[in-house]
């Protein structure tokens, strides 16, 4: 009887672990939520950035919009900084911190370990049509929107065939007709932006 | 101390020992691994995991350990415990390759209990674990992401998994080994116990062994100064009557003396049987040559007045070979063949025409065999077996003290010697004396002595 009873209780216990499993995955599954104030920006969209961004012109540009506060954009620094050795002088990098504290220019460039522009200015993700992090925007030499989506389909960046936002690039270079992606790389996952949480 | 105690409680004591040391240690090591959840939770938020399947898992372990006390069914929880910490801190380090590596932690922690057995859940968890989701990326399953790793191809994932069996396995036998050693330590430790034990047993039986062997020669003292003093008054008596004997008398009183003599006789031939048995437990052994001839030549003149007057005259044969010189104790030898001796001349057979007593003596490097024959009355069958036993006596009518064959046994065993009796109702008795030739006895004596 007691036997019995232990390994029922045992086996609601492990129940509840699996629900926990489960339920943490669907939820890092599910895209961001879309902001009601959204106004989307169509790919070939021109952005200004002459007076938010320190970037030469005439060179393509790759905003990685972070938040520090977000696990997915911690998750994804490394994949970033690989990103930026290996196009670094061929597209101007920049991160566009998207959070509500005080964090520094040098706390961030700290982070990345990488001496590359860095602002903090929120309007930019709307310029770019940008609402959760992290997320790539890759403009261009006349900084026109070339890519505004993920950087891959797995969260750990693993999936080689989903380098998404590399993919851009790539693209971008070999003179080919921008690639269509699919649904994975242009809805976003991550974390919402600061101010517009709406769980 | 360790009388009480047998080896299976002493074993029992030290599993309990084992167990609830183990047990106190799990606390700690749990505690520890629920705490790095929460640490790992710092890195991508996954409180909800950390807090969560932490506290399941810690609650799925104590309610096991709380519901079945006496079963080691919580053990086998521990391990699979151990292995859901290695799923959770996976995921939450988002398939950090390092944290597969808590499954080997857990699996060193797990030989603590020196139980092999204990490693299957946690490996069984592990390959069940690894082997699926390992498998769903691979197939490339979108919602799986069991590692970082871009090269976890089958073939790295299959040496993954024997390295990791390996593991296990090294483990349980480590587990293995140590109750093996610890087994055999408390078999030694119980078996020292034992010795120990044994050692005070014989030390006390060495000690009563000494007590007993005082009081024993102090005995024997006593017996024979006792016996020695008596015959000194007996000696008197005798001569009183060896006195009373050369006056006349009258028939009456010749015959009071004469009864007065033979009791007299008899009491003093009973102390002297005393004073042998005594002399031969007492004394050491005085080892010289034997001369049989001589011997047996004095003994038959001392033994000559034995036979009564109406006994028939009893013919003496002695055969004597003893070409090789032949060593043992003279006084104990002299004792084994003048009891011998007189019984055979004592129990003579009345309706034998020509009684005999026939000494036959052989002597060899090694020892003497002697034979003592005769054709008297002979000892029944039954009484065989008693008949060397102390005062025992065939019946009340027989004139001896009942200790002569008691002394002549405990003679011929205190010379290393062997006695046989074989015997014939009506037809006669015949006892061989086989004893060993002590001449390099003899030499050692000597040399011990210079």
């Amino acid at each position: 009887m007691k036997k019995a009873l232990t390994i029922t209780w045992l086996l609601l216990i492990f129940s509840g672990i699996a629900c926990i499993f489960w339920y943490t995955d669907w939820k890092y599954s599910l895209p961001t939520p879309v902001p009601s104030a959204y106004h989307p920006v169509a790919p070939g969209a021109y952005v200004d950035l002459a007076s938010k961004l320190p970037v030469a012109r005439n060179k393509p540009v790759f905003l990685h919009f972070f938040n520090p506060d977000c696990p997915c954009s911690r998750f994804n620094i490394p994949y970033f900084k690989t990103l930026v050795r290996k196009y670094g002088d061929k597209i101007s990098f920049a991160v566009v911190v998207l959070n509500n504290d005080d964090y520094t220019a040098a706390q961030i460039k700290h982070k990345f370990d990488l001496d590359i522009p860095v602002s903090f200015d929120s309007t930019l993700a709307a310029a770019c049509g940008v609402y959760s992090t992290p997320q790539a925007v890759l403009l261009d030499a006349n900084h026109r929107l070339y890519y505004r989506g993920n950087y891959n389909k797995s969260r750990y960046c693993t999936d080689t065939r989903s380098n998404y936002a590399q993919m851009a690039v790539d693209s971008l270079f070999s003179n080919v007709p921008r690639p269509l992606f699919a649904g994975y790389a242009l809805k976003a996952y991550g974390c919402q932006l600061p101010g517009c949480t709406k769980k | 101390m360790f009388s009480q105690q047998t080896y299976q409680s002493l074993h029992d004591a030290y599993l309990l020992q084992v167990k609830v040391k183990s047990d106190r240690l799990m606390n700690y090591f749990l505690a520890a691994f629920f705490i790095c959840g929460l640490l790992l939770a710092l890195f991508y938020d996954t409180w909800l995991v950390a807090i969560g399947i932490g506290s399941l898992s810690l609650i799925a372990y104590y309610s096991t350990r709380l519901l079945l006390p006496d079963s080691d069914a919580y053990q086998y929880m521990v391990s699979g415990v151990f292995g859901l910490f290695m799923a959770q801190f996976i995921y939450q380090m988002h398939g950090l390759f390092e944290m597969h590596f808590i499954a080997f932690i857990g699996s060193a922690i797990l030989i603590t209990y020196q139980n092999w057995k204990l490693q299957i859940p946690l490996a069984a968890l592990v390959i069940v674990h690894h082997a699926s989701f390992g498998y769903l990326q691979y197939i490339g399953y979108d919602k799986i992401y069991f590692t970082q790793l871009d090269y976890m191809t089958l073939q790295t994932f299959i040496i993954h998994g024997i390295l990791a069996t390996v593991v296990f396995f090294i483990c349980g036998l480590w587990a293995y080994q140590m109750k093996l050693l610890n087994e055999r330590q408390i078999q030694q430790t119980y078996d020292m116990g034992r010795y120990q034990e044994e050692q005070l047993q014989r030390k006390a039986l060495l000690q009563s062994n000494e007590e007993l062997k005082k009081s024993n020669k102090e005995l024997d003292s006593f017996v024979y100064s006792v016996s020695h003093d008596l015959r000194a008054p007996l000696s008197s008596m005798l001569g009183v009557i060896g006195l009373c004997e050369m006056r006349e008398m009258d028939p009456f009183m010749e015959k009071n003396v004469s009864l007065m003599k033979s009791s007299v006789k008899k009491l003093d031939g009973f102390i002297m049987d005393i004073l042998d048995y005594s002399r031969n437990a007492r004394l050491e052994m005085r080892l010289q040559e034997i001369h049989f001839d001589e011997m047996l030549t004095d003994i038959f003149g001392n033994l000559k007045f034995m036979c009564a007057e109406d006994q028939k005259k009893v013919d003496i044969r002695l055969a004597v070979r003893n070409g090789i010189p032949f060593y043992s104790d003279k006084s104990r030898l002299s004792i084994i063949l003048n009891n011998l001796i007189s019984n055979s001349i004592r129990y003579q057979n009345p309706e034998a025409t020509d009684p005999f007593v026939e000494i036959q003596v052989e002597v060899s490097e090694t020892g003497a065999d002697i034979l003592v024959r005769d054709n008297g009355i002979g000892i029944a069958k039954e009484n065989q077996g008693k008949i060397f036993n102390m005062f025992y006596r065939v019946s009340n009518r027989s004139a001896g003290s009942g200790l002569g064959l008691y002394i002549v046994k405990e003679t011929v065993e205190k010379l290393d010697g062997v006695i046989r009796l074989h015997s014939e109702t009506g037809k006669g008795t015949e006892v061989s004396v086989r004893l060993p030739n002590l001449a390099h006895s003899h030499s050692v004596q000597l040399q011990s002595q210079s």
